[in-house]
């Protein structure tokens, strides 16, 4: 009789452990994604001796690349990796509009301007993670003269959880 | 997906009994045959005068023999096997003793079951409870009443007569009807400054379905202990898409998740009579 007890009690014990720890494994605050890519125009001259030109788009690494941005009086700086051929920033949910300085270089001092237009909305994610903000690229717009930035697109404009590329900046070779 | 797999196991459960009936039937039919042969036995015994292998080649005495039907030996009527029946009512003891360790979720349930056939039950439960989330970002409240209606069969055939002691399968139905409280919840912002909004609150139903297995013993004559383990597959499972789903919906578990597995632990009181 005691052995039965013993059982029902650790079974008890073992069907009453619900987990009541908050375990939150996808980001609340949702990064857009910005990509680098290469417009690589190689110029060759064929058996015939004919000009043979070759438009190659591709992927490009870019040696810590920056982005920065001022939120009211603070100046904030998003850094990529040593050789990225991409990395996430943040979009501000209280405003639509938000201006970015694109250095391709750590090293070096030459600046682009991309402006970002986006609607937010709300999204739940879980019990977990709560509520965070989804984004809708409206539009990108660049500023000029342009120094090392060619062209932009946005790829995907729903930023989101999945973490997809957004938006696709090209420089020239 | 999780309908899939439920259906599957709805179907296995299914062709379990069907092929358990089955076998049952067979062993039925053995034991009718032998007492009508014992019974054709003794009407060639006690009433061999009635006709004879000539007289019955004429007409007239074949009239004769259909009149007289008390020459006739009657056959036995199909009587239903009698079995103990019984009328069992167990409370689970596992959610309450969890709702002491995590008050934030909490579950009552009674379980009721009978067995209109010899080793299979109609099962009835029910029961109330709720659940809270109190994070820093997101809090709420909601409580649900809910039955399950199902089938249950044993695994083995009992080893003797007043056998109670068995490993069941079966499948259930089950419904919750409640209501999760207004949400308050904090959005994070990083540039700083979140933002806090509330949610209206929202009446729910929800539905699913359970593949069960459990075990039932009888500790004491009549009294009843044993555990449940139930596979439950949400069949409303998009009915909280995008919004803030109960962290507990009582019978069922997690609101926002399509599966759940549940356990039950009883102890229960059972009736018992033959007929």
């Amino acid at each position: 009789m005691s052995r039965l007890l013993i059982i029902i009690f650790f079974m008890t014990l073992i069907s009453s452990c619900t987990k009541d720890v908050q375990e939150c494994y996808t980001p609340t605050n949702v990064p857009l994604v910005v990509g680098f890519r290469v417009i690589d125009t190689v110029v060759k001259v064929d058996s015939l001796n004919r000009p043979d030109t070759t438009v190659e788009f591709r992927d490009t690494a870019l040696y810590f690349p920056l982005l920065h941005t001022t939120v009211g009086d603070t100046f904030y700086s998003f850094q990529g990796d040593r050789s990225s051929t991409g990395m996430g920033i943040f979009l501000n949910p209280d405003t639509n509009y938000m201006q970015y300085l694109l250095q391709p270089n750590q090293d070096v001092p030459l600046l682009d301007t991309i402006n970002i237009y986006y609607d937010h909305q709300e999204h739940f994610i879980s019990n977990d993670c709560g509520y965070t903000y989804f984004y809708n690229i409206k539009q990108l717009k660049g500023g000029s003269p342009r120094k090392l930035l060619d062209s932009f697109e946005i790829t995907n404009p729903e930023v989101s959880t999945t973490q997809k590329r957004n938006i696709s900046l090209y420089f020239t070779d | 997906m999780h309908k899939a797999l439920f259906i599957i196991f709805v179907i296995l459960g299914a062709l379990l009994i069907e092929v358990k009936a089955c076998f049952g039937q067979e062993k039925d039919s053995i034991k009718i045959d032998s007492v009508m042969d014992s019974n054709k036995t003794k009407a060639k015994k006690f009433a061999p005068r009635d006709t004879t292998l000539l007289d019955s080649l004429s007409k007239q005495n074949l009239i004769d023999s259909l009149n007289n039907q008390d020459s006739i030996p009657r056959k036995s009527k199909k009587q239903k096997p009698i079995f103990e029946r019984q009328l069992r009512f167990m409370v689970d003891i596992s959610h309450p003793i969890g709702a002491i360790l995590n008050p934030n979720n909490y579950t009552f349930e009674l379980n009721t079951d009978y067995n209109p056939w010899k080793d299979a039950f109609v099962v009835l439960e029910g029961g109330y409870g709720g659940g809270s989330v109190n994070y820093d970002n997101l809090k709420y409240k909601s409580q649900n009443g809910f039955i399950r209606l199902g089938i249950e069969k044993s695994f083995f055939d009992p080893l003797y007569t007043g056998d109670w002691d068995m490993v069941t399968l079966g499948i259930r139905y089950g419904m919750a009807i409640g209501q999760r409280g207004a949400a308050t919840y904090i959005i994070p912002n990083p540039f700083g400054g979140n933002s806090s909004a509330q949610t209206e609150p929202k009446n729910f139903f929800n539905h699913w379905g359970e593949a069960t297995i459990g075990l039932r013993f009888e500790l004491l004559p009549q009294l009843y202990t044993g555990w449940q383990i139930r596979m439950k597959f949400n069949l409303s499972a998009n009915s909280f898409l995008g919004q803030v789903a109960p962290n507990n919906i009582a019978g069922y578990g997690p609101g926002e998740q399509p599966t759940n597995f549940g356990f039950n632990y009883y102890l229960g009181y059972a009736i018992k009579w033959k007929k």
